[in-house]
């Protein structure tokens, strides 16, 4: 476990540090740490260079902004699993940090770095993706805005472009009439979700008016179960009704399995058996 | 302050060792700094099987702080050997076992070259600049298909791969079975596990050119066997080296081994005329440490109406590895065929094993060692007869053990020293409300809900060994233990014990049976370990030998102490020598308690004579070697409780409770805590742990994101209770506690979730237990359905 | 590992036939290709640095074309080996034309080992999934500019 050599930068801004991912394209961005630092010390990843974003003041925090829960790119899932403010807006996020790795990966493990990564068993862009939120990013031609759905784009691949940082994810508050659950199947070695499902269910008359249902973990990234969903619009809520959409989360999603753990066939199973229960969690919790 | 005797043993005394563990202040191998250390790497093989055609180290040596690169064929022109096998069997084959690859690589980390660097980076940046031209060959991974006409040949030396047959028969088992009113046949794998110990491997060598002093500092259980091997090895005179086996963060078997790359350390370490170091990375561990169990078994089971189990035949395929780790060849013979009795009565048993090379990393004792294969059949066997007959399990397990006993001579090999097997039974069926829980499952099966409640009635062979029996039978060293008990002027006690302490707790147990010989406090004891300069010849700690071998030798020197300071004491008190009595650390005249002496003055006056005549020899020492007379046998009952979701196949342990019978404790909290942690490690087996290769001898789990430790949130509080049933072979009445715990808890837990899967008409599962096992059994048997 | 995969091109099996023979194209459609050069017909070496996130790996090894049936199928071997490990395939290529359109079958073992396939099995299937749907993106996209052309 000995990294190769690399260079560290520990800027002091966000300017700073788009400077040096001009200068250094080759560059990775550390946040947490978490996934890339394993990564190096086996010598699957050997960047020549590190910039680090702890040293970069206002890229952490949570606030309300309106009826957005804007979250700091650094800020570690323990910030969030503490926050009142994400109890009190967007509670599943809250519930669903707990199952995230352990405690160290929670005091060190990021928001943005989770994002950002795009890993296919992560649980928080599952999480992110079923609340609709949207992610902001800075690069040499300034800020934008990502509509989550548009960011996700491959395994470890996401819509940020080369030398872009993600500063912060803005999640639209949960309403009156809205529940939302994260259900997560771990490994029993990585804690990664074998599969993991996050349904967010809008009521109105007992009539579903809105359902995002995202899958993690049996998808090469997180990717939301969109025949599912259309299956569950419009339905009345019940039992039955979530059971038969839950049946069809498969439908349109490229599985995967692995050779030791879980099938293609098991986790395709998980993922309809994990779904009805996400669903029935969030139609529990829909205040 | 001196306390009563009898008080210390059997007392709950907090482990002495802990406060300098917990606090950092532990010396682990790789704490340890000398000057001008170099830091070896080891290249190896990314193959299974493949002709190492050339090796070219060019760039790597001019790599600036590259002080070294060696290959296999640099160590055999210096005169290093083949790492020795330690347990010999009639026939068995040979092959050589390099510390670096000479001709082929046999299995994915299969050491071919090595670096020796200023610092760690650089000795593993020079890796990469290690060219090595493969042929690769075609794999063997499954010791069975392994056997096979045409597969491919791990060694020339071993036609078909086979490296042994063993064979034991006891009474008649086609006759039994021809008699029988039913027969299961199954067949059952046990699996491969890794020991995974905390800290891995690591070695510090060094080598005094002006002495020929050789030192190495490494994790091993053994330190003497080490040296002893090393010796051999690498062909320098066994007094020169001094092997010392400082803290050490757990072995469960696998440090009791010389493994190659401390032989490379050491080899290093002369070459160049300094300190080198070595430490194993986690995923070196996991593919150049050895593996455990990998059983491939078929069994056949008689049984009668009544339950009585009759005649039992077995086939087993043992995975071996690509080389013979030292101790290998005992695990799957001695360690397991003759305990194929188990508890039970069962007159007519037949075994027939095959050792086999594969291309997959060597195997050698883990926990357990041989005992957890041999439990782990017979409780699937028992439970599988009473699911034929719809008996309860608890029935007939109360129908096959054996009566309370004591020396019972078992019908292949053992005599098992003391038992009491129907109590510990009927404790852990009481403790656990058994009849209540049965009711209870009735009730939530309505509910579709399936809970399943398994049994495990086990014992195991422990206390290693008689040595003249083990030489016998193949050892190539004995298996007594060894131990200095040296008083000081100041009546403070050293304990220089062969054995080795790396999580057992030694230094409290030890010090606490010596403290109560002497009647002395606790503090007033120290406990030396691990350094062959410092101790006597020893043969270190594995199977659970410590207590019974090397606690006893230390008690036994300690009464050889006795008996010369009441000699002392009789001089000082003026009385003749047969009237001194010992008790609670002082030496008085029989009938006049206040006639007395303290431990203390006797001393200071074997040091300082003031009234001992010339002719008494001076000093107070003793040394004994403790060659015990028979195995110690603990036993018990393990009940496990989970409960399975229908849906996924995930299995969740509700309850355990473990009641152990390991003779007279020393410490409950000591054995407490081994009780833990061997359950733990079986349950591990049970759900989650398992090393795999793909088909080409790939390592599949080369890490702990990918091989499943068990963690605390996915474990139950456990509950444990005893019974203390003294062994006979030694005078402290004492049996090993290490193992029993991984022994039981395995078929416990894997009996509980194929009863929760009764309503659903399955019967076996092979481990690890993990939910898409148990999911595609419940698909094939609704399919059935 | 046992793989088969198929993808549809708007292609005639003639036309794809002889693309996927073109070493330009070959060069293309691997992953991350850095060099090739031919050592004999239908034998390259080639250097590729592949990257899945933040593992990145330079390779190096061959492929081998043999066994060609024109316009049908061939047999494809190949072995790339670098620091993260090695990447070992044999298989069939097969050409299958239906409407003017023409479906390309991969069957074949891959075997993947060392440092990638013991530390990476929770990634590897989906890695190798991406990866060949990759190559035939690839080969889609390098159709369509030729025949844009």
């Amino acid at each position: 476990m000995f990294p190769a050599t690399f260079e560290y930068y520990a800027p002091t801004s966000l300017e700073e540090a788009l400077n040096l991912l001009r200068q250094n394209p080759e560059a990775k961005v550390l946040a947490g740490g978490h996934s890339l630092i394993p990564a190096m010390k086996l010598r699957l990843a050997t960047p020549p260079a590190l910039v680090d974003l702890r040293r970069i003041p206002g890229l952490s925090g949570i606030r309300l902004e309106g009826d957005q829960l804007v979250i700091g790119a650094m800020t570690t899932y323990y910030d969030v699993q503490t926050s009142e403010l994400v109890r009190q807006h967007v509670p599943v996020l809250a519930e669903a940090t707990d199952v995230v790795g352990d405690l160290q990966v929670r005091n060190w493990g990021t928001v943005g770095g989770s994002l950002a990564h795009s890993d296919p068993a992560g649980d928080y862009p599952a999480i992110i993706l079923a609340l609709g939120a949207e992610v902001r990013a800075r690069g040499p031609q300034g800020e934008r805005t990502i509509p989550i759905d548009q960011f996700f784009v491959g395994m470890f691949t996401t819509a940020l472009q080369p030398g872009e940082i993600l500063t912060e994810v803005r999640i639209p508050v949960m309403g009156p009439g809205t529940g939302a659950a994260y259900v997560k199947f771990p490994h029993p070695a990585s804690r990664y979700a074998v599969v993991g499902v996050c349904a967010v269910v809008g009521r109105e008359d007992n009539i579903c008016r809105q359902a995002r249902i995202a899958v993690t973990g049996a998808t090469l990234y997180a990717t939301r179960a969109t025949a599912a969903e259309q299956a569950l619009q419009g339905q009345t809520l019940n039992a039955d009704t979530i059971r038969a959409a839950a049946e069809r989360a498969p439908e349109g999603l490229t599985i995967t399995g692995d050779r030791v753990f879980a099938s293609e066939e098991y986790r395709t199973h998980l993922v309809r058996v994990l779904t009805r229960r996400a669903l029935m969690a969030a139609v529990e919790k829909i205040r | 302050m001196v306390q009563a005797p009898e008080r210390l043993i059997g007392a709950e005394v907090k482990r002495k060792e802990d406060p300098r563990l917990i606090t950092g202040q532990g010396t682990y191998v790789d704490n340890l700094k000398f000057v001008g250390t170099a830091y070896l790497a080891i290249l190896r093989s990314p193959y299974a099987h493949a002709r190492i055609k050339r090796i070219d180290a060019s760039r790597a040596r001019v790599h600036p702080k590259v002080l070294a690169v060696f290959t296999g064929e640099d160590l055999r022109r210096d005169g290093i050997g083949s790492i020795p096998v330690g347990w010999l069997l009639p026939d068995i084959k040979l092959p050589p076992h390099y510390p670096l690859a000479v001709d082929k690589a046999r299995y994915v980390g299969d050491g071919v070259a090595a670096v020796v660097a200023e610092d760690r980076y650089s000795a593993y940046d020079a890796l990469s600049l290690i060219e090595v031209e493969y042929e690769p060959l075609p794999a063997v991974v499954d010791q069975e298909a392994a056997t096979r006409p045409g597969a491919p040949q791990v060694h020339d030396e071993a036609p078909n791969n086979i490296c042994f047959k063993f064979a034991m028969v006891a009474g008649d088992v086609n006759r039994a079975l021809a008699e029988a009113d039913g027969v299961v046949r199954q067949r059952i794998i046990n699996h491969r596990t890794s020991g995974s110990s905390v800290e891995p491997r690591a070695a510090v060598a060094l080598y005094q050119p002006a002495t020929g002093e050789l030192t190495l500092y490494n994790t091993n259980q053994n330190p003497h066997l080490i040296r002893l091997l090393l010796a051999l090895t690498m062909n320098y005179p066994e007094h020169k080296i001094r092997v010392i086996a400082p803290d050490v963060g757990g072995g469960f078997g696998t440090k009791i081994y010389l493994y190659p790359d401390e032989v490379v350390a050491c080899y290093a370490a002369m070459k160049l005329g300094r300190p080198v170091k070595w430490v194993e990375t986690r995923s070196e561990y996991l593919r150049a440490t050895v593996h455990g169990r990998d059983h491939i078994t078929d069994f056949e089971v008689a049984y009668k109406r009544d339950g009585t189990i009759t005649g039992l035949k077995v086939t087993t395929y043992a995975n071996l590895g690509a080389y013979i780790s030292p101790f290998a060849p005992l695990i799957p013979t001695f360690l397991y065929v003759p305990m194929l009795h188990g508890p039970y009565k069962l007159p007519n048993v037949s075994a027939e094993v095959y050792g086999v090379f594969t291309n997959t990393t060597p195997v050698d004792a883990t926990r357990g060692a041989g005992r957890p294969e041999a439990t782990y059949l017979l409780e699937r066997m028992v439970d599988l007869v009473a699911r034929e007959l719809n008996m309860d399990p608890a029935d007939v397990r109360r129908k096959n053990v054996l009566e309370p006993f004591e020396n019972y001579q078992t019908p292949l090999a053992f005599v098992y020293d003391s038992g009491n097997y129907p109590a510990t039974l009927n404790r852990a069926l009481e403790l656990v409300d058994y009849a209540r829980l049965r009711e209870e499952q009735r009730r939530l099966r309505e509910q579709g809900r399936y809970i399943g409640i398994g049994l495990s009635t086990y014992v195991e062979v422990t206390g290693a060994a008689p040595s003249q029996v083990a030489v016998s039978l193949g050892a190539q060293a004995g298996l007594f233990e060894s131990a200095i008990v040296r008083v000081h002027p100041t009546g403070k006690v050293t304990v220089f014990t062969g054995s080795h302490t790396h999580g057992q707790g030694h230094e409290t147990t030890f010090a606490q049976a010596i403290a109560d010989e002497f009647g002395i406090s606790i503090d007033d004891v120290e406990v030396v370990h691990g350094d062959t300069d410092a101790i006597p010849f020893g043969l270190g700690t594995y199977g659970s030998r410590s207590t019974p071998v090397g606690l006893t030798a230390a008690y036994i020197a300690g009464q050889r102490i006795i008996e010369k300071a009441t000699k002392i004491a009789a001089h000082l008190l003026e009385a003749a020598e047969a009237d001194i009595v010992f008790e609670g650390g002082r030496f008085f005249v029989r009938g006049a308690p206040e006639r007395a002496v303290t431990f203390q003055e006797v001393a200071l006056e074997a040091y300082v004579p003031r009234k001992i005549p010339a002719d008494l020899e001076l000093g107070l020492e003793a040394t004994a070697f403790f060659n015990p007379s028979n195995f110690v046998f603990p036993f018990g009952t393990h009940v496990a409780v989970v409960e399975v979701d229908p849906e996924t196949g995930q299995v969740k342990l509700l309850r355990y409770l473990a009641v152990d019978d390991v003779g007279r404790v020393i410490n409950p909290m000591v054995v407490d805590g081994q009780v833990h942690g061997g359950v733990v490690h079986g349950i591990g087996q049970a759900l989650w742990e398992q090393v795999v290769y793909d088909e080409q001898g790939n390592l599949l789990t080369g890490t702990w994101l990918d091989y499943a430790m068990p963690k605390a949130p996915d474990l139950p509080s456990f509950q444990t209770d005893r019974l203390e049933t003294p062994s006979p072979v030694n005078p402290l009445g004492v049996k090993g506690a290490g193992e029993t715990g991984t022994i039981a808890s395995t078929p416990a837990v894997v009996n509980a979730v194929l009863d929760a899967l009764a309503p659903f008409g399955v019967k076996h599962i092979d481990m690890p237990l993990t939910p898409e096992r148990v999911w595609r059994a419940l698909q094939a048997a609704r399919g059935q359905g | 590992m046992r793989v088969e995969r198929q993808y549809t091109f708007t292609v005639d099996q003639e036309t794809l036939w002889n693309l996927i023979l073109d070493p330009t194209v070959i060069s293309k459609v691997l992953p991350g290709v850095q060099k090739i050069e031919a050592v004999g017909p239908d034998e390259y070496n080639l250097t590729a640095s592949v990257g899945v996130g933040p593992v990145r790996g330079s390779f190096s090894g061959y492929v081998k074309i043999s066994d060609k049936e024109p316009p049908r199928r061939y047999r494809l071997q190949t072995e790339m080996r670098g620091g993260p490990g090695f990447v070992r395939g044999d298989g069939e290529v097969e050409l299958v034309p239906a409407d003017g359109r023409t479906t390309l079958i991969f069957r074949g073992d891959v075997v993947i080992g060392g440092t990638l396939a013991s530390v990476g099995q929770r990634l590897l299937d989906a890695t190798a999934s991406m990866l060949m749907d990759q190559g035939f993106k690839s080969l889609e996209a390098e159709i369509n500019s030729r025949l844009q052309k």
